[in-house]
Parts: structure tokens; sequence; C-alpha cells
């Protein structure tokens, strides 16, 4: 125990929290691997995940080169789908310690599972969680490439095993915890001490990411058949702005909720 | 040849949005608040 009181007990949190996500992004990695090794090739497409670690990306960027597009295209529709990283990474940044190199290192094993893993309310984010889940998160993703890639053509359409849906599914299981904080009695006690530090009332905090899902998934649907790949994410994470409602007036709704 | 340009433009540019904002926004300011709300106590 440090001076403040605190067990740096949240490593072994982060590590545990990632085991039930591991198999789902092997499962992933493995559907990007089928897809990609006949398109990019068997080497590439490991190397892809090894380097790039970035599903959206990835299958953004292949979604491009198997249409036919040229690569400059795809690299920057997969660098579009990785933008939404830019907030993230200002998200958990003052909640970081240490010099630029440490932050640096810390950014770099940023994903959308440990995102969510690191969260604690109130804009604030448990970096040792979001750190250990790491390991989890990128080995899984990488064998389940190279398991794609080796078993391409054993395993054949992965429309026919379902995997297809593996993927939204995965982000779907990320985003349950904040639109049903009922169901998830740790995420709603981070969730009430998040509303009682901002001075929130608890109600509020918990409709906010329903109205942020719903104004999201809708500007998506709008926009996915009119944008390039890769736009209608970008567009859609504009619905977070949502979160930059005063405080002060959010205060008074929630009381009266 | 151009496939491994698209690996390393989509790879570094991955590295550089996930690493920009904790270089550029620093670091600490929401442990120190935490520290003196004591609802979250941070390693120090």
């Amino acid at each position: 125990m440090n001076r403040s009181g605190w067990t740096p007990k949240t490593w072994p949190e982060g590590l545990r929290a990632s085991i039930p996500l591991a198999l789902p992004v092997a499962a992933v990695g493995m559907t990007f691997g089928l897809l990609a090794a006949p398109v990019l090739g068997a080497v590439p497409s490991i190397v892809l995940s090894a380097a790039a670690w970035a599903g959206a990306a990835q299958f953004a960027a292949l979604s491009v080169v198997a249409s036919g597009g040229g690569t400059a295209l795809a690299a920057a529709a997969g660098l579009l789908a990785n933008t939404r990283f830019l907030p993230m990474g200002f998200a958990i940044a003052p909640s970081m310690t240490g010099g630029p190199l440490r932050r640096f290192l810390k950014g770099a094993v940023l994903s959308d599972a440990s995102f969510v893993i690191g969260n604690r309310g109130g804009g604030r984010f448990d970096i040792s969680a979001l750190v250990w889940a790491f390991p989890l998160q990128y080995f899984p993703w990488i064998a389940g490439t190279i398991v794609g890639v080796v078993g391409a053509t054993e395993i054949g359409d992965p429309t026919r095993w379902g995997l297809d849906v593996l993927f939204p599914v995965f982000y779907l299981s990320l985003l349950l915890p904040e639109l049903f904080p009922d169901r998830f009695q740790g995420h709603r006690r981070r969730m009430r001490q998040a509303s009682r530090s901002d001075g929130r009332g608890f109600a509020l905090v918990r409709q906010r990411p329903i109205i942020v899902a719903l104004l999201g998934a809708t500007i998506t649907l709008v926009l996915t058949p009119l944008t390039p790949t890769g736009v209608p994410i970008v567009v859609a994470a504009s619905a977070a702005l949502i979160g930059l409602r005063p405080a002060q007036s959010a205060a008074g709704a929630g009381d009266e909720a | 040849m151009r496939i491994w340009g698209l690996i390393v433009v989509v790879a570094l540019g991955t590295v550089l949005t996930k690493t920009l904002g904790p270089l550029l926004a620093g670091g600490g300011s929401h442990l120190r608040r935490s520290a003196e709300s004591s609802l979250w106590s941070p390693r120090l």
C-alpha cells in the first residue's frame, strides 16, 4: 500500500477482465486471416496483424484492396478507421504518469477492449489495467490470424461458419456494460462514483451512453451507403461530444430524473 | 511491394494515432485531481 492508501492490485484486474475477450479476439483474427490470405498473401497478412494490431483498420484496408482499390486508398481507409484512437489517446493521457517514453509505450498498447477495461468513469483511466489487458488481446489476435491464414483452404468461406458476424458482436460486447450497468455490478459501481465525483446524477450518467450509442448507430447507418469505408466510424464518434455538456446543467437534469 | 508499403503505412499510422494523445497531452492531471477527491486514489 502506498502513501495514499491505494493498493496497486489493478494489473491482475486488467489481465482477468481481458480473459473472456481473448477467444472472441482470436476468432475475429482468424476471420481476418481467412479473408486476407487470398488477397494480401499469407506472410503479409500475419505481419499486418502483428505490426498494426488494429482490427477495424485492417478490415478497412483489406476491403479496399479486395474490391480492386489502390494501396493508397486502402491505406487511407485504414488510417481513417484508426483516427478514433486520437480522442481515445487524449482521453487516457491525463491518467498517465512517467516520461514521454513510458507514455508512448502505454499509448501503443491501447485498444478498444483495453480502453473499456481501463475506464474508471468520470474521464479517469486505470492505466495498469489498460496495459495488462494488452497480452490477452495482442497474442490471440496474431494467433487467430495465423490459424486463419493456415486454415484458409480448409475453413473456406467464413460466412459459412458465421464468422463474419463476430467483429460487430465483439464491439457490442464491449458496449453492453456501458448501456446496461444494472447487469454489470462492477461497472455500475464505477459509474456511481463517476456521477458523484462530477456532481452529476446517476440517472443521467446512465442515460448518456444510450443516447450516444443510438446517435452513433443512426449516423453510421445513414452514412454507410453514402461514404467511403471508415468515414461512418469517424463521424459517428462525434456523438460522444454529448459528453461535453456542462456538468452544471447535467446535475440539474440528473436530480430531476 | 505495394502490399508491404500498405502494411508499413497502416502500422505507423496506428502507432501514431494511439500515442499522439499520451505524448502531447502530458500526464497526471486526473491523478492529481483523483488524489484530491480520494475517490480513486492513484499510485503516486
